[in-house]
């Protein structure tokens, strides 16, 4: 599928190029390194630095290739922004990138590879340097332990060892055998049509791999039950805190909606009640926030407290939400809400990323909503939509 | 009004000198829905000089500065987060070791937040008790920094380059200590002294006219008498240790090598100069990068950059590494090697071109003018100005700097428990 999304503000152009995959726990290093291999060069652009000296002269344009977790997908991206003017060379560097690698002796480059196992390595090691992010992805996991949403995308080390340059490259080939591949792009001086011409006469590996498979929408698991709670220690100074929630919801459906207007009621925006709550009322933390993930129908609320303070922050969060779900809010924090998430939907269109994720998520989930839909949907959404869609607290994971 | 076009940018800035003195910068962006504007104070961290307090002259805590950021967002009726939302408008600030900037951001209502913006900006309202409530929020954020390697990495550099004593070598944020040390009085004494018209400028980028802003700034933003203190302590260009090192818990090390500034003359020069430098010697197409990453010495997280503010420049490359005076040995034999062969022109220039290019990309996006804007505001200058400076560099500049410029390091390291 290629899609082009128009705009006439940007001075920069974006074309991305999607490999998705279901996320599958024996395949999920191999596309890691296979991202980390494909981003350094190609048949095309060999040597070490060239790749990069290519893009320096194209005014800085940027690329990378790197893998992204979205709902049960794992998704090996390509993306390239540039100059306006040098959009069709992007499409052509993303062409040569993706389909034609540096093969040596029927595998990837070994150099190539040899960097690509060790930036793996080195990032899945890395993750603990990080405190937040660490607590996030941990609490994710545990909660999700049965589901494909609980793999890491970015791969696991105990699989780095089987590796090598010809299985990556025979693995690489399925993938494009398999993997659904769209193309979207952000563009001002071509249309759709020209876009599909030059992607059929002129990129035609790209174009014939192109292809959008049906790929299963995540799991929602919903079965109210006490929360769990896991705890790690570290030798921090601040505690970090993430409480993962399951809500029993179709993402593709009006519970989108209700969705969002609950988590911005409850710690989406800048002065939701969480904030409000727990860092003005009662000075537990400095930070403390609510994300929404749609394709996986759950909702994971981050903070830094003091050890001391884990509970009373998890009771207090838990709290919030059910008072939300009680209907415990003024009407003016529902207009706030509703206010913030249209200025969200309607700000959309001066965001290259905003707009890539609003477009990708839509395609992938079936939704045919488009921005002016989905801003019609919330100026009519009403107090009462905040509460739904059933929830629970799933897990809490700590961090000392 | 004064009037400046970048043809490289394809942007018009509009400055104009308010008669309170503010100076307001416009940068009209057509089709964008939203609307961004920062009111920003030349008074950050860095500014610590003792000031008059109830008849005595009184030392001020490190973090005061950042301290009267958080309770400048104290209203006598309702939050002003809760009132900036009604106007559905996100708000938000920051302090940096220069200025402190407020800033808000909306679609509708930018009159409204305009007026409620410079409205909590020139009514602080400091209590005994709001003062204390603040401190349990703000040591929370002082142990987030405490926990983020980056931080402290850079913190510890800091006082490698110039000595423990040296505001620089504090957090911005003070530490937990310090900023239970800070009164109400305090407070009222640091905003009367740096709050005022002349140590501010107001920019404002969107869909915008100029002249209504311009407007509506001279009516909001009010005149007040004021005398400033100068930053008071002593310049050294020395280093004080070459090594610096700590522990945490990490999977590796990680470091920054820094070299300091010690030009202050035409900042526009030495900000683009700076920022091509490092570029040259260990950015991602040079021989270096490749082999440090081959060598598996360095990993997807190094970076480089040039910072600097009104008083300090630091060139740095950082990033995780299994073994930091293996990659800093590398770098300064690099720089060592480009001084004797020369820089290849041809690279100097594809460099260049990515620069300005990158600024051309930043322009796509309001925060990023209204933040870069007010970082120049500190030094005097415009991004026009900026820009420019990067189209006038010369390779001789950047051959005379990796002389002048990169002589000595300081390497701070924090290795895993």
């Amino acid at each position: 599928m290629i899609y082009v999304i128009p705009h006439q503000k940007f001075k920069t152009a974006v074309c991305c190029a999607l490999l998705r995959q279901p996320l599958n726990k024996e395949t999920a290093t191999a596309n890691a390194v296979i991202s980390q291999i494909l981003g350094q060069g190609c048949a095309k652009y060999p040597a070490t630095t060239q790749l990069e000296s290519v893009l320096e002269n194209l005014y800085g344009a940027i690329f990378d290739c790197q893998i992204v977790k979205k709902g049960e997908q794992q998704i090996i991206q390509f993306y390239f922004e540039g100059l306006e003017q040098l959009f069709l060379q992007g499409c052509e560097l993303i062409n040569e990138i993706m389909c034609n690698p540096l093969i040596v002796n029927n595998g990837f480059s070994p150099v190539y590879t040899s960097n690509g196992l060790f930036q793996t390595s080195s990032g899945i090691t890395g993750r603990i340097n990080n405190k937040g992010e660490y607590s996030r992805l941990r609490c994710i996991e545990r909660m999700c332990e049965n589901e494909l949403f609980g793999i890491y995308a970015d791969g696991y080390l105990e699989d780095l060892r089987r590796l090598n340059p010809n299985n990556l490259l025979a693995h690489y080939n399925s993938v494009l055998q398999t993997a659904s591949l769209d193309v979207f792009c952000i563009c001002d001086t071509h249309s759709e049509t020209e876009i599909r011409q030059y992607f059929d006469s002129n990129l035609s590996d790209l174009s014939k791999t192109v292809n959008d498979k049906f790929i299963p929408p995540a799991s929602v698991v919903y079965s109210e039950q006490d929360y769990k709670i896991y705890s790690e220690n570290f030798d921090s100074t601040q505690g970090k805190i993430c409480m993962g929630f399951r809500c029993n919801a179709n993402p593709a459906s009006d519970d989108f909606f209700s969705l969002l207007l609950f988590n911005e009621l409850f710690g989406g925006a800048g002065a939701s009640k969480l904030f409000t709550r727990i860092r003005e009322q009662e000075s537990l933390c400095y930070y403390i926030n609510s994300v929404y993930y749609r394709m996986k129908s759950i909702i994971l609320v981050q903070s830094g407290v003091a050890h001391e303070n884990f509970d009373k922050v998890a009771e207090l969060t838990n709290q919030v939400a059910h008072d939300i779900y009680d209907g415990r809010f003024t009407r003016e924090e529902f207009e706030s809400a509703k206010a913030g998430l249209i200025k969200r939907f309607i700000s959309l269109q001066d965001y290259h990323s905003a707009l890539l994720e609003f477009y990708t998520t839509q395609y992938m989930l079936g939704d045919m909503n488009t921005p002016d839909d989905v801003l019609r949907r919330i100026s009519a959404l009403t107090p009462e939509d905040a509460r739904r869609v059933p929830m629970y607290l799933d897990t809490v994971f700590t961090l000392k | 009004m004064e009037k400046i076009y970048s043809e490289i940018l394809e942007e018009t800035l509009f400055i104009n000198r308010l008669s309170s003195g503010v100076v307001c910068y416009i940068i009209p962006k057509a089709r964008y829905v939203e609307k961004q504007a920062m009111l920003t104070v030349k008074y950050g961290a860095a500014d610590r000089s003792p000031l008059p307090i109830n008849g005595a002259i009184v030392d001020l805590p490190s973090g005061i500065a950042h301290f009267l950021e958080h309770k400048l967002f104290e209203d006598t009726e309702k939050s002003l987060f809760d009132q900036f939302s009604a106007l559905g408008a996100n708000v938000n600030a920051f302090t940096t070791f220069n200025q402190t900037s407020y800033y808000f951001n909306c679609i509708d209502n930018f009159e409204e937040n305009l007026k409620l913006l410079t409205r909590f900006c020139q009514n602080p309202y400091f209590t005994d008790e709001n003062v204390e409530k603040e401190k349990g929020i703000i040591a929370q954020e002082i142990n987030m920094y405490d926990d983020t390697p980056q931080w402290r990495v850079y913190q510890n550099l800091n006082v490698a380059m110039y000595g423990k004593e040296h505001p620089l070598a504090e957090s911005i944020a003070g530490s937990v200590d310090s900023i239970y040390g800070i009164t109400k009085d305090m407070l009222y004494a640091c905003y009367n002294t740096y709050y005022t018209p002349a140590n501010m400028a107001l920019i404002c980028v969107g869909e915008l006219d100029p002249y209504y802003v311009s407007e509506l700034a001279e009516r909001y933003l009010i005149p007040r008498e004021s005398y400033i203190p100068q930053i008071s302590f002593s310049e050294s260009y020395g280093i004080h240790e070459r090594y610096i090192s700590h522990k945490m818990p990490l999977a590796t090390s990680i470091f920054e090598l820094g070299f300091v500034e010690r030009e202050r003359n035409d900042p526009g020069f030495l900000m683009a100069i700076g920022k091509i430098l490092p570029d040259i010697i260990a950015g991602d197409s040079s021989e270096l990068h490749a082999f440090m990453f081959h060598e598996t010495l360095i990993d997807s997280t190094f970076g480089i950059d040039y910072i600097s503010g009104s008083f300090y420049g630091q060139s740095i490359f950082a990033g995780y590494s299994r073994s930091p005076r293996a990659v800093s040995n590398l770098i300064i034999n690099e720089i060592e090697r480009l001084r004797k062969d020369g820089i290849n022109p041809r690279r100097f220039e594809s460099i260049r071109r990515k620069h300005l290019g990158r600024l051309v990309r930043a322009s796509n996006y309001l925060d990023q003018i209204c933040n870069s804007q007010a970082e120049l505001f500190t030094r005097n200058m415009n991004f026009v100005q900026y820009v420019n400076a990067f189209q006038n560099l010369t390779l001789a500049d950047a051959q005379r700097r990796l002389n002048e410029h990169f002589i000595d390091p300081a390497l701070s390291v924090i290795e895993p428990i």
